[in-house]
């Protein structure tokens, strides 16, 4: 399969290759597999959105969320080779869901005239023996997303800024339900979305 | 068996459930484009009251499916879960609205209101047409998917820090319930449960 078909978005393949060139991932296929659940076609913002009502402190906290982003993608490649079966597959998905999280702030942050921060050459990750470890990392990692824009989302200025957050708030809150599936937990333990769940 | 080895065990299953799935994914969708109810209103409390009045719909319709007899008891099991959440969610909007000084509209209460409340919503299917258990998850997943765009359009449009963090937490749990549901439907297919990257509201 090309390369093209497995990461359809351009702005995705650009923030793999990317990382890819940062040495994270090797070219290998497995991690290019990884990257086929992109979907980013429906990443439609709320009618009215206007870059130039971005403020600098906007960036700043889409930065900051950036960054979280990124070391999330670092640990889904990281880990995913240690998986197999449907958990792969899952987490496969996922990575291409982080990626198009990657372009989308990337892109948001460049339209508002800022500078992306960008993926560092690598992260501190405890070093995963197996499967049920990665998958405490990999749910770790959401939660910390999950905090994070639970915190950065009441600091957006413009309205569709913070609906673009909470879209992708909601689907780090969906990734942990699954994780938490394949782990044996509670899928959904509370009625409230947070990084104690 | 409980709903989480049901799920769970569908998730680790995959393979043919998921071709299932994919056959599912393809009938029509009960719900025309969801409307933009919170478009008319202006302030946190009037956004806050509309977001009720839809939660309020969503416990109308859990409290249906659990009524009719045609669940299974694990996938009885979460639904009574999710309902637990949805009145959660219905008390903590309640909270935010009352102390922005506004009143807490009434809840409809009856067949008659449930269905005059989907077709404000724009609706199309009656619950009353709802004939097996898949059918009922479908038609949760579809207003699931619905109050996720209007807690999106919502939080859009709010601007005090409380509401806006109370929206997210709960926009993020009704994107959950919607994940699972579609697991229950297609089990194993992560693909039908987690579509995309981006959560929007709609279909």
């Amino acid at each position: 399969m090309a390369f093209d078909e497995l990461i359809p978005d351009d702005a995705s393949r650009r923030a793999f290759l990317r990382i890819a060139g940062a040495g994270l991932a090797g070219g290998s296929s497995v991690l290019l597999s990884a990257c086929g659940g992109s979907s980013p076609a429906k990443n439609k913002l709320v009618a009215g959105s206007d870059p130039a009502a971005v403020r600098r402190t906007d960036i700043s906290v889409l930065n900051a969320v950036l960054d979280l982003e990124h070391a999330a993608v670092f640990a889904y490649i990281a880990g995913i080779p240690l998986l197999s079966g449907h958990t792969r597959g899952a987490a496969a998905q996922f990575l291409g869901h982080e990626l198009a999280h990657v372009s989308k702030l990337e892109s948001t942050i460049r339209g508002a005239g800022g500078e992306p921060n960008p993926a560092r050459s690598s992260y501190p990750l405890t070093n995963p023996r197996g499967a049920a470890q990665v998958l405490d990392i990999l749910s770790t990692t959401e939660s910390t997303l999950i905090d994070a824009y639970l915190g950065a989302i009441p600091k957006l200025e413009p309205g569709w800024l913070r609906a673009v957050a909470a879209g992708i708030l909601a689907n780090q809150g969906q990734h942990l339900s699954v994780l938490k599936l394949l782990q044996g937990r509670r899928p959904v333990p509370s009625a409230f979305v947070t990084a104690s769940e | 068996m409980t709903a989480r080895d049901m799920t769970r065990r569908g998730l680790l299953r995959g393979g043919a459930a998921a071709t299932a799935g994919v056959a599912l994914a393809a009938a029509a969708p009960t719900l025309l484009d969801p409307p933009d109810a919170l478009a008319a209103t202006v302030g946190d409390e009037a956004a806050l009251a509309s977001l009720l009045r839809v939660e309020r719909v969503l416990v109308l319709a859990y409290e249906h499916a659990l009524s009719t007899g045609l669940l299974t008891p694990s996938v009885q099991q979460t639904v009574a879960l999710f309902l637990g959440h949805e009145r959660a969610h219905v008390h903590a909007l309640s909270v935010n609205v009352a102390a922005l000084g506004a009143t807490v509209p009434a809840a409809p209460t009856g067949t008659a209101a449930f269905e005059a409340e989907l077709r404000q919503l724009r609706v199309r299917r009656s619950p009353a047409e709802l004939r097996n258990e898949r059918q009922h998850l479908r038609f949760l997943i579809d207003l699931e998917t619905l109050i996720a765009r209007h807690y999106r359009y919502a939080i859009a449009r709010l601007s005090a820090a409380k509401p806006l963090s109370i929206t997210a937490e709960i926009m993020a749990n009704e994107a959950q319930h919607a994940t699972i549901l579609r697991e229950v439907l297609s089990p194993g297919n992560v693909k039908r449960a987690v579509p995309t990257g981006f959560v929007a509201g709609m279909t």
